[in-house]
């Protein structure tokens, strides 16, 4: 069985396609979203979703979030003893997604299509496959975000023939996607984003905003500020979401029994997210520059991921556009209904026999080069693409390149991912080294041929005509783990103790329990306690009905205090 | 499958774009990227080449806001008034803008314009409210580059803000293929070498004043004093040419066609005027200083055959090489037979033979250094194009800058006795002057560029002629217990003579030790034998000389790396 995965930076889904359309598949909490988070109790064992985020506040050091923004990179946290890369949180969080599935479909899953963001790069697309095999999943297809969402969007539309834009703007990346449905194909024009721009970052405007405003009354000592930040970033949330409904929303914390509040109007916000609107301008005109097509010519402007429910972003974007953004799609949900779409596709589902997809390269694919300026002195650093972004993929492409020096006796090919004219800021993928005749400046050429597949694998093919010789490199994982390391280290992941599913319900809700204990004071926090001791011992009684009666009339009276939860 | 662009997508040569879409979408469905990646590639190759030829790509053109020409322009409105009530609808935003825009096209279109009602303009422009609009903000972008680009120079003060405003030719590469923004960058460097040969005094500026000004018949007598700077003037347009190609809009072009058609013929250049101006008081004073002057210090007066040289070394330039050259380019360039385009390399291995196994002589010295200007004209009328253009092709120049020393030898074995050896000098001070006037280019890595064995080739020669003939002059005309000697300097000597390109890498210094050198050795040969310190001296520049080469040919190596 295939199904299709959404790992956001915030929340991740997983949805299945059956009887010829996509349907999300609920969690053990029967929620269709499951929080990226992921904590260690205080027997040691893994949580997974809502229980762990609801712990962040309380628990800041044993509770992991938002890893995707570290995706690829050499970082890792450490929520309880053990160390974590962003890879194995990542598949901790699909190894739920996994079970839940599994409960759900009565099968076994074994393949996913996982989404990333269009603009996730070579190294960062590789980490995340490597989170799916450790979660045990084959990953079939890594799919890009916005083009999951179009997938969502555009399956309904496959009679007509129409452009539109994704604009999806998520916990922790930025993605803009130009689309074209004609004659049952979808077409992705053109994909652009920017992989750190979300709405983590407009939670860090508040927090920052919050630390400056009382600045000296924190008395913070060492060791504190994650706590600190913690606790402002789910009052900052908390904000974010109300500010959505209201014109004026407070940040209530409780640090060291003292309150601090601080209230937040619609106008403040905007004008301390200003340059992060400035931001999402770029991508949307480079996009439309890419796909040749003309703003005017869109049919819709799709809205795709949780932040978008911003009214300072959907302003913006209606500004942008001179007209309103469709609310078509579910903002949370597309993109896994999409990545279902896309595992019906590749299970050859009779529904979708009459539907072609074709994907971009959302990234430029080149050497380094050297040019000789005016002077004869060489300039070397310099970027050239080989393959340009944007391209439709599977591609194939060859360039000619050819000496700088009198009696250079090799040349050296190094590849890099990136759009600046200069490799230093690009990032490298490797390099290939072939040897070739001594000649003067410019009389021996090579043919450098890339070559980039659906999956996103680059293989570099280098020919020397004048010899005859050939060097092929498949840029494969430099820094990733062997086959071995990467069995070993998914037995470990395994082996660890992961919290039992029929539970989590209960831990989710004694989680929130206890943060709103922490964040109230007086009375309300010894009205808290005894709520939280009353669960206790119904929990002791280990009947469940009476357990179920008792959390639902615990969830109702936290919600009363501190408004619903979310996901 | 890799028939034609249409046979792969299965319809007839059309130009309807509806038509191709439905044949790609038809034949996807089987050829699809997930299951037949190669089979995708060659049917997108053709799709996107089929699209090509469509004229018309409905959605794909970048439409520039038709710029309509409203009567009166005023500034910017602000888009919507606080109590809009009873005023009139408010102006539509983008008709503001096409308003805004023609304003500023309407100013380029004019001779003569103030940069700062430009500026003005274009900010107007910018800090319209309809920019905010991503179809209009990409549309103004397109149009600015195009303007900016085709209204230069007037358009020049907008540069800089236009590409500050829209990061144009920053770190990113997102303005490539972008042709005008591409043009408009170029100009921007451009306008800093303009900015540079503009001040006065600075390199170039007597050339771009002649260039900016009307032009000026050159006589005669005033390229003999200089008046024209017909040489700067000739680098300038070639550099203008070559780099800065937007600068040429910025000169004169009645002067630029008047000069193209000047150095559309070869001719002598001032300073070769000068000299054949100089020659005959210069002969004059050659054979008088013969007469006049004691013994010992008759051969100083040699030095005045230096102007005479030049002179004879530009005609042979103009008249010999590049006269030549153009006339054998007119008329065959590839049409020739092979013996006439390559028959010179042979005739420069027979010359080099005849050279050294011919008895010494007055007349071999002449033969020899007639028979090197006639292959010397031959190779570089006829030789390949090399990368300095209007030169001999380099092959002949390495053997060339080594013809003097042959003739070196040949006129000191003789002694110089007579008038007729100082004829003999003068032919040798032709030949190293002709050879000096070729030979300053880094040919070095040229010959490393060779294979090994030829390396090797070259320089056992030059070791065996150079070391060969000190050794035969010295060892029979001087003392047979010193003979030794001259062969150490010439050992020393012949690395340097090897790596005689390297010159221009030394800054021209072993070039100059190397010419002092071959002085002193002539004063050595002048006199039949003279004194040791003399000897010792020429060998030490020598061997300084090779050191100094020694030491860039190191570093230029490690420097490659
Ligand atoms: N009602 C709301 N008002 C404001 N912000 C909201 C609202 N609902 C969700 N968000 C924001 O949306 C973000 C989560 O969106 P989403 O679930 O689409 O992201 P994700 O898929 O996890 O992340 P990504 O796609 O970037 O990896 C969070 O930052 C959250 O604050
Ligand atoms: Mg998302």
């Amino acid at each position: 069985m295939i199904i299709g995965i959404d790992l956001g930076t915030t929340n991740s889904a997983a949805a299945v396609f059956r009887d010829g359309k996509a349907e999300l598949i609920p969690n053990s909490l029967g929620h269709n979203l499951t929080p990226s988070a992921v904590g260690i109790d205080d027997n040691g064992e893994v949580l997974v979703g809502l229980a762990a985020r609801e712990r962040q506040s309380t628990h800041p050091h044993l509770t992991a979030t938002a890893f995707k923004r570290f995706m690829g990179a050499k970082r890792e946290t450490r929520p309880g003893k053990k160390l974590f890369s962003p890879e194995e949180l990542s598949a901790l969080v699909l190894a739920s997604l996994k079970r839940d599935a599994e409960a759900y479909l009565g099968e076994k899953v074994t393949e996913a299509v996982i989404t990333v963001p269009a603009y996730f790069n070579d190294k960062q697309r590789k980490a995340t496959r490597r989170a799916g095999e450790l979660a045990g999943l084959k990953v079939e297809r890594l799919l890009n975000e916005p083009t999951a969402a179009a997938l969502a969007y555009g399956i309904h539309l496959l009679d007509d023939e129409s452009q539109f834009l994704v604009f999806d703007l998520g916990g922790g990346t930025f993605d803009v996607s130009i689309l074209e449905i004609f004659e049952g194909v979808i077409e992705v024009r053109a994909s652009t984003g920017d992989a750190r721009l979300g709405g983590e970052d407009f939670n860090d405007l508040l927090v920052n905003d919050m630390r400056r405003r009382f600045r000296d009354d924190w008395k913070l000592k060492t060791g504190e500020e994650d706590a600190l930040r913690e606790k402002l970033r789910v009052a900052a949330e908390r904000a974010r979401r109300a500010l959505t409904g209201a014109s004026e929303a407070t940040m209530d914390v409780v640090w060291r029994d003292t309150p601090f509040s601080h209230a937040v109007s619609t106008e403040s916000f905007e004008a301390l997210a200003a340059p992060l609107i400035e931001r999402l301008r770029d991508p949307v005109l480079r996009s439309l520059r890419d796909s040749q097509i003309n703003a005017a010519a869109l049919k819709e402007i799709v809205l795709v991921g949780g932040a978008t429910r911003m009214p300072v972003v959907r302003r913006a974007v209606t500004k942008m556009f001179g007209r309103f953004p469709s609310q078509a799609v579910h903002p949370d949900e597309a993109v896994a209904l999409g990545a279902a779409v896309q595992a019906g596709l590749k299970a050859r589902d009779a529904a979708l026999k009459e539907v072609a997809v074709t994907d971009v390269c959302p990234f430029s694919l080149g050497v380094a080069t050297g040019e000789r300026d005016a002077s004869g002195n060489i300039r070397s650093g310099l970027f050239s693409p080989i393959i340009e972004r944007n391209t439709t993929v599977p591609v194939s492409r060859i360039e000619v390149l050819s000496t700088l020096q009198d009696g250079q006796s090799e040349i050296e090919v190094e590849i890099y991912q990136g759009e600046s004219r200069f490799v230093v800021d690009n990032v490298a993928l490797g390099k290939l080294r072939v040897p070739i005749p001594r000649r003067p400046v410019g009389e021996i050429f090579i043919e450098v041929r890339f070559t980039y597949d659906i999956n996103g694998l680059l293989e570099v093919d280098v020919h020397v005509p004048a010899t005859g010789e050939r060097r092929q490199l498949v840029v494969v994982d430099e820094d990733g783990p062997s086959g071995a390391d990467l069995e070993k280290q998914r037995k470990a992941l395994e082996a660890l103790k992961v919290h039992p599913r029929d539970a989590d319900a209960n831990r989710a809700v004694m989680a929130r329990a206890n943060r709103a204990f922490e964040n109230h004071l007086g009375d309300m926090r010894d009205h808290i306690a005894r709520l939280i001791s009353d669960f206790e011992s119904v929990l002791d009684s280990q009947d469940p009905r009476l357990v179920e009666r008792a959390r639902s009339e615990l969830s109702s009276h936290l919600d009363s205090l501190e408004g619903e939860t979310w996901l | 499958m890799t028939g034609s662009v249409w046979d792969t997508l299965g319809i007839e040569r059309t130009r309807d774009l509806k038509e191709i879409k439905r044949a790609y979408a038809r034949r996807l469905k089987d050829t699809n990227p997930e299951d037949d990646p190669e089979g995708f590639k060659i049917l997108r190759t053709a799709y996107e080449s089929a699209l090509a030829g469509v004229d018309d790509h409905g959605d794909a053109v970048f439409v520039f806001p038709t710029v309509k020409k409203p009567e009166k322009v005023q500034a910017p409105v602000p888009v919507a008034s606080e109590d809009g009530a009873a005023e009139p609808p408010p102006p539509d935003p983008r008709q503001i803008h096409a308003g805004l825009q023609a304003r500023l096209e309407n100013l380029l279109r004019k001779r003569q314009v103030d940069p700062d009602v430009v500026l003005a303009a274009f900010k107007d422009v910018l800090a319209s409210p309809a920019m905010d609009l991503v179809d209009v903000h990409g549309a103004t972008e397109e149009w600015l580059a195009w303007l900016i680009a085709n209204r230069s120079p007037r358009s020049d003060v907008l540069i800089a803000p236009a590409r500050e405003r829209f990061g144009w030719g920053g770190r990113s590469l997102r303005q490539r293929d972008h042709h005008p923004v591409q043009r408009i960058l170029a100009r921007q460097r451009d306008l800093a070498f303009l900015g540079e040969i503009r001040k006065r005094g600075a390199e170039h500026n007597a050339a771009y004043e002649v260039l900016t000004t009307p032009p000026r018949p050159v006589t005669a007598l005033g390229r003999l004093l200089g008046l024209a700077p017909t040489h700067e003037i000739t680098e300038l347009l070639d550099v203008i040419r070559r780099e800065h190609p937007t600068l040429i809009s910025d000169l004169n072009s009645e002067t630029v066609a008047h000069w193209d058609d000047y150095h559309s013929r070869p001719r002598l250049g001032t300073w070769g005027l000068r000299s054949a101006a100089a020659t005959p008081p210069c002969l004059l004073g050659l054979v008088l200083g013969y007469w006049l002057l004691p013994r010992e210090w008759a051969a100083l007066s040699v030095l005045l055959i230096i102007p005479p040289a030049f002179a004879m070394a530009s005609l042979i330039s103009v008249y010999g090489f590049q006269l030549p050259q153009r006339l054998w380019q007119r008329a065959y360039v590839y049409g020739a037979p092979a013996w006439q385009r390559y028959g010179w390399g042979p005739s420069v291995i027979a010359l080099l033979v005849a050279g050294a196994i011919a008895p010494a002589s007055p007349l071999t010295a002449l033969a020899v250094g007639a028979g090197s200007l006639i292959v010397a004209s031959w190779a570089s009328a006829t030789g390949l194009a090399d990368r300095s253009e209007g030169r001999m092709p380099w092959q002949i120049r390495v053997v060339f800058s080594e013809m003097y020393l042959i003739a070196w030898w040949l006129v000191t074995a003789f002694n110089l006795t007579n008038l007729w050896s100082f004829l003999q000098m003068s032919a040798v001070m032709v030949a190293a002057t002709v050879v000096s006037a070729w030979g300053q280019r880094p040919l070095f890595d040229q010959w490393l560029s060779w294979p090994g064995w030829g390396r090797l080739l070259y320089g056992a020669c030059v070791l065996a002629a150079v070391g060969g003939a000190a050794f035969v002059l010295y060892g029979a005309a001087w003392n047979p217990d010193t003979a030794w000697w001259p062969g150490v300097v010439a050992a020393v000597a012949a690395p340097v003579l090897m790596h005689r390109p390297l010159t221009p890498l030394l800054g021209q210094w072993s070039f100059r030790l190397k010419w002092y050198s071959m002085m002193g050795l002539f004063w050595v040969g002048l006199h039949g034998g003279g004194s040791h310190v003399v000897v010792a001296g020429a060998a030490l520049l020598l061997f300084w000389a090779a050191a100094h080469t020694v030491i860039a040919t190191l570093r230029g190596t490690f420097s490659r790396g």
